[in-house]
């Protein structure tokens, strides 16, 4: 599973659907981020 | 990038987040229906279903609330009532002076009605929100409660 650390330590998942099992798994929201920013 | 502090502590604790890059990822944009950078979706996993949006950049006193609101919305999504009411109100009362937080009032007061069925739970909400937040459209959406 890729997954990077940007500033102030949030743990982004690259991977939507990486992203979507873990919430389901975990019964948490999942917030997708669509940006243009450099990553 | 979010190097606020209180947004990178909010987001951890509330939500799985995924970063999509609209030049990695395009076909990942129109499958969620994303049109424009930046867009921020809450999404239910379970239900495979959008819960809140924001388009546009927000800086952090609008941001926040309305990730709040967003947490608030997944809640409300499976009408787990407490919980949403506590985020709508905590975006409410953390942020009074946002944007966000009329909706935020607006939502509180919804959430605390499906939750008891009294109907003075919307009463309430809809005079909170013409003495506090007149001008908005969530004032308008409540004046038929008050």
């Amino acid at each position: 599973m890729a997954e990077t650390t940007h500033a102030a330590e949030i743990h982004w998942l690259n991977d939507p659907d990486a992203a979507l099992a873990q919430g389901k798994r975990t019964d948490q929201p999942v917030l997708l981020d669509f940006s243009a920013a450099p990553m | 990038m979010y190097p606020d502090r209180d947004v990178a502590a909010f987001v951890s604790a509330n939500f799985v987040p995924a970063r999509i890059h609209i030049k990695e990822q395009p076909q990942t944009f129109k499958r969620f229906g994303a049109e424009w950078t930046p867009t921020i979706l809450t999404w239910d996993p379970a239900s495979n279903a959008e819960r809140h949006r924001i388009e546009g950049f927000l800086p952090k006193e609008e941001f926040l609330p309305q990730l709040m609101i967003g947490r608030g919305q997944f809640a409300f999504g499976r009408a787990q009532w407490d919980q949403a009411e506590k985020f709508f109100k905590e975006a409410a009362e953390r942020f009074p002076a946002s944007d966000a937080a009329a909706e935020a009032v607006y939502w509180a007061g919804v959430s605390r009605y499906k939750k008891t069925g009294d109907a003075s739970a919307l009463r309430e909400t809809g005079g909170i929100l013409r003495e506090r937040y007149p001008q908005s459209v969530w004032a308008k959406k409540g004046s038929v409660w008050a």
